[in-house]
């Protein structure tokens, strides 16, 4: 089976999309599931995972060890949403914002299946404690892992879960 | 709720509600999108599925695809009982030389009481736990990134001759050369690809040529860490991967590749290869070393490599089968090493060592060689006990581990599934450093030293004038805030000083030590620079601080008044996405003030060390990502270029932009130059331009 990864990269690597596509459904639920919780609409998650999975089939020449393409999968995820979240939507969108809004409903959470307890608690985070906390529990990367795919230290990814995870615990008691 | 219930809770919510698919997200629809956008070779802007548009077409297509989720579980639990339960100190051997046999008894009474027993308790733990054990490393993943970053100015006797004026990589310590993935000697630019090193003929800034390609290892998952020049020598540093497919078990899984992933990452070996490059087209290779234990970091110092790799003890769990495991952990707990690939020999017991409490999961394992003697023997040393960072000064090698204390007790957390959540809440940690000597003509353990807290990276730690001094964070202050602390120790490492209590709720983001001082940027929306006074090592103090909007991850000195910062732009409510450099006045100690600042918008600076280029005094490059923009719609693919400011007293001035050929690899990207051309380098190719008009002259592909 890693054989089977290590081919699909290669395979991968050389341009082969079909063989791109087959790694990647080894992580699209939980892909797909990280930015539905990040962004809080499933509009905006496809469009993350779609964008993620173009930018990450270029890149994958870049791809060293190709091992770590799951965490590696990740961190162009978590780059992607974060930025949707903090570049102004009209630079983001090739339709115009308004045409969007005329042909698509408003993005909307009801499709996020969590309490309204839950998904409030979550929008009440800062990003990078969401990140921490979806790859932690959604990703289930341990503390070491989210530092590599974050640039961060497992300390601090240790701390900001521990925090976060207190907030949530206030929020919803 | 309680913690346990509300854990339970989250992950229930998180990971088992019910979220499908959206057919635009499945296999074949993510394979359409990718062939429909041109593949690898095209950039133009990613046209998205719009979700309804993808419904329509697909409406017939009732494939279901395989998603592979959920069993992670179980392994990376067992994992973490165990990071619990070996907290019961299992050895109090005093530090001091060992032989095998104590090792052996140490490392069998850790097995028995912290693996075997714990398996046994669980019925269901599987023989999975080898490939568990060894994920613990893998919190070490951060200082291979850390590690990756060290590179060295080509300090001692590094490509002797050359042409007048070439770059070398930026450096922490002078004189201490660090290995990079591009190392240029003023007519030849090396760089490393994968698991190859190209060799690139640059004299002729209008033809380039490649010279030859190095493969010291044709297996696809050995790659090539740094590389090194020194004298007529190539050190290439690589990494032998030793993990076969059976080994890594149940094949199905998400847990299995969660698992392998990490396996293959750090179980590994390190080889040390030195090729001859009298002639550049016919490479020779003069001598190799491997050791066991995946690599950490190296430096090359007077002509004396050392590197630190990290070598974990096999535990494979045999149920029912206590004896013959504890065979085959006697067989293999002693870490080996090979010369010139003759047979693998134990490093001599009298240079292994076991600190007081000592974790027995893992060697920190240095090698030395000197390279100035082609066919002198290695030195090896062995220290049990987890190593994370290096820093490295001529005389001495320092060695930092983070040992953790949970405060809870494991044995609480019966229900496995939320171990990963519910312990992070509950630990303590401390800094534990290890001292080498490397005066003389080897390498002797010296002696080792505890501070409170965790460092961020190499540029934490400095040694001078007989002092040791770390500036970590402790994550959990006593009050339950975060706090920064700069201790001091002498050359036994022993506390003489201690300064606590800094920027109270903020984490250390860069640091920088300069003789008796230390510039230091904590952030928590603002970022304070502080001035700390070393001169009294008992008496440390904060002499002053500026408080600035973003913080900076990279501090470097320039001349003796002025610090650039290299790192993220922001308003008062924390960073707003923009680059940004700042130039500190740090002539009054007491009164440091921003002169100066550069930000461009929608990027980010890279602030590895070592891909800061000195051109001059004050002329130096920094890469910058930033995001790309066609029309209104937004590639998430950047845009990767060397900026070449001019920084002095009077501000700060670009001067002019270098662009990388490949323009979306933001790891493996340096600047380089020699005379008047300058050189930036990706994994695609190399691009030379005139220097002081910014014209691009030439490229060549890799």
């Amino acid at each position: 089976m890693n054989n089977n990864l290590e081919n699909l990269v290669r395979e991968a690597q050389s341009g082969n999309s079909k063989a791109f596509a087959e790694i990647y459904s080894f992580y699209a639920l939980d892909l797909y599931r990280f930015a539905l919780y990040y962004m809080g609409n499933s509009h905006d998650a496809e469009d993350c995972v779609q964008e993620a999975v173009l930018s990450a089939f270029r890149n994958i020449v870049s791809l060293r060890k190709p091992s770590s393409f799951k965490s590696w999968m990740f961190k162009i995820l978590s780059n992607v949403c974060r930025t949707k979240l903090t570049v102004p939507a009209d630079r983001l969108y090739s339709v115009p914002i308004h045409e969007i809004q005329e042909t698509d409903e408003l993005p909307d959470n009801s499709d996020m299946g969590l309490s309204a307890e839950l998904d409030d608690a979550l929008g009440s985070l800062n990003p990078d404690e969401k990140e921490i906390v979806l790859l932690s529990v959604v990703g289930r990367y341990k503390s070491g892992e989210i530092a590599s795919i974050l640039d961060m230290t497992s300390g601090s990814v240790r701390s900001k879960l521990s925090r976060a995870l207190k907030k949530l615990r206030e929020i919803l008691q | 709720m309680n913690k346990k219930d509300f854990n339970k809770k989250l992950k229930n919510e998180l990971c088992e509600k019910d979220v499908s698919l959206p057919q635009s997200l499945s296999a074949e629809n993510i394979e359409k999108l990718i062939n429909e956008n041109g593949g690898i070779m095209d950039a133009k802007p990613p046209r998205l599925h719009n979700r309804k548009k993808v419904a329509k077409i697909i409406v017939s297509v009732a494939a279901s695809i395989a998603v592979v989720v959920g069993a992670g579980l179980a392994v990376n639990s067992n994992r973490e009982k165990i990071e619990l339960k070996k907290q019961d100190s299992v050895i109090a051997e005093k530090t001091e030389k060992s032989d095998y046999g104590k090792i052996e008894t140490a490392v069998l009474k850790y097995y028995k009481d912290n693996v075997y027993n714990l398996n046994k308790q669980s019925n269901s733990l599987s023989n999975k736990l080898s490939s568990a054990f060894n994920s613990v490393i893998g919190n070490k993943s951060e200082d291979k990134a850390e590690s990756d970053m060290v590179t060295g100015n080509a300090a001692a006797g590094a490509a002797d001759n050359q042409s007048d004026n070439y770059s070398q990589t930026n450096t922490q310590v002078e004189g201490v050369d660090e290995g990079d993935l591009v190392k240029n000697d003023g007519k030849y630019i090396y760089y490393v690809k994968g698991n190859e090193v190209i060799i690139a003929d640059t004299q002729k800034p209008d033809n380039m040529n490649i010279v030859s390609r190095i493969v010291p290892s044709k297996e696809a998952n050995d790659i090539v860490n740094e590389i090194y020049l020194y004298n007529d020598s190539l050190v290439v540093i690589w990494s032998k991967t030793n993990i076969s497919p059976d080994e890594s078990g149940d094949s199905t899984s998400d847990g299995y590749m969660t698992s392998y992933c990490y396996d293959a990452m750090y179980n590994s070996d390190t080889v040390i290869t030195v090729y001859g490059l009298k002639d550049k087209s016919n490479v020779t290779t003069d001598y190799s070393v491997k050791v066991d234990g995946s690599y950490v970091s190296s430096r090359i110092t007077n002509g004396r490599l050392i590197a630190v790799t990290s070598f974990s003890i096999p535990y494979s769990y045999e149920e029912n089968n206590f004896d013959s495991s504890c065979d085959k952990i006697k067989e293999n707990c002693i870490p080996s090493y090979s010369i010139n690939g003759g047979a693998d020999r134990k490093i001599d017991s009298e240079n292994i060592y076991m600190p007081d409490e000592t974790d027995v999961r893992e060697y920190s394992v240095t090698l030395f060689k000197d390279l100035k003697e082609s066919d002198s023997e290695p030195q090896l040393t062995a220290t049990l006990g987890v190593n994370w960072q290096v820093y490295c000064t001529n005389d001495s090698l320092f060695v930092a581990s983070l040992k953790t204390n949970y405060i809870e007790d494991a044995t609480t957390y019966s229900d496995k599934a939320e171990i990963s959540i519910a312990d992070v809440s509950s630990f303590s940690e401390n800094t534990v450093i290890y001292k080498y000597d490397i005066s003389d003509s080897g390498i002797k353990y010296s002696c080792s030293g505890s501070v409170v807290g965790e460092w961020l990276n190499q540029f934490s730690m400095d040694y001078y004038n007989g002092y040791f001094r770390i500036v970590t964070t402790n994550f959990k202050g006593d009050s339950g805030t975060m706090t920064n602390i700069v201790t001091v120790l002498d050359e036994n490492m022993k506390q003489v000083g201690i300064l606590e209590g800094i920027a109270k709720g903020e984490s250390v983001y860069a640091a920088r030590f300069l003789g008796n001082t230390l510039y230091v940027v904590t952030y928590y929306q603002t970022d304070p620079l502080f001035v700390i006074d070393l001169s009294d090592p008992a008496n440390p103090v904060v002499k002053g601080e500026v408080k600035l909007p973003g913080f900076s991850s990279y501090l470097h000195p320039i001349g003796n008044n002025l610090v650039l910062g290299v790192g993220v732009g922001g308003n008062d409510s924390g960073t707003d996405g923009s680059a940004k450099i700042s130039l500190f006045d740090v002539s009054d100690p007491v009164n440091p003030k921003e002169i100066d600042n550069y930000t461009v918008s929608d990027a980010y600076f890279n602030s590895d060390h070592k891909e800061f280029l000195k051109i001059d005094n004050d002329t130096f490059g920094i890469n910058l990502s930033k995001y790309r923009y066609y029309n209104q719609s937004y590639d998430s693919v950047n845009i990767c270029k060397l900026m070449m400011f001019d920084i002095s007293e009077n501000g700060i001035t670009l001067k002019n932009e270098f662009p990388m050929m490949n323009d979306s690899d933001i790891y493996y990207c340096r600047g380089a130059f020699t005379g008047n051309t300058m050189f930036t380098v990706d994994y695609s190719g190399i691009i030379s331009y005139n220097m002081t008009t910014g014209e691009k002259i030439s490229e060549l592909s890799f």
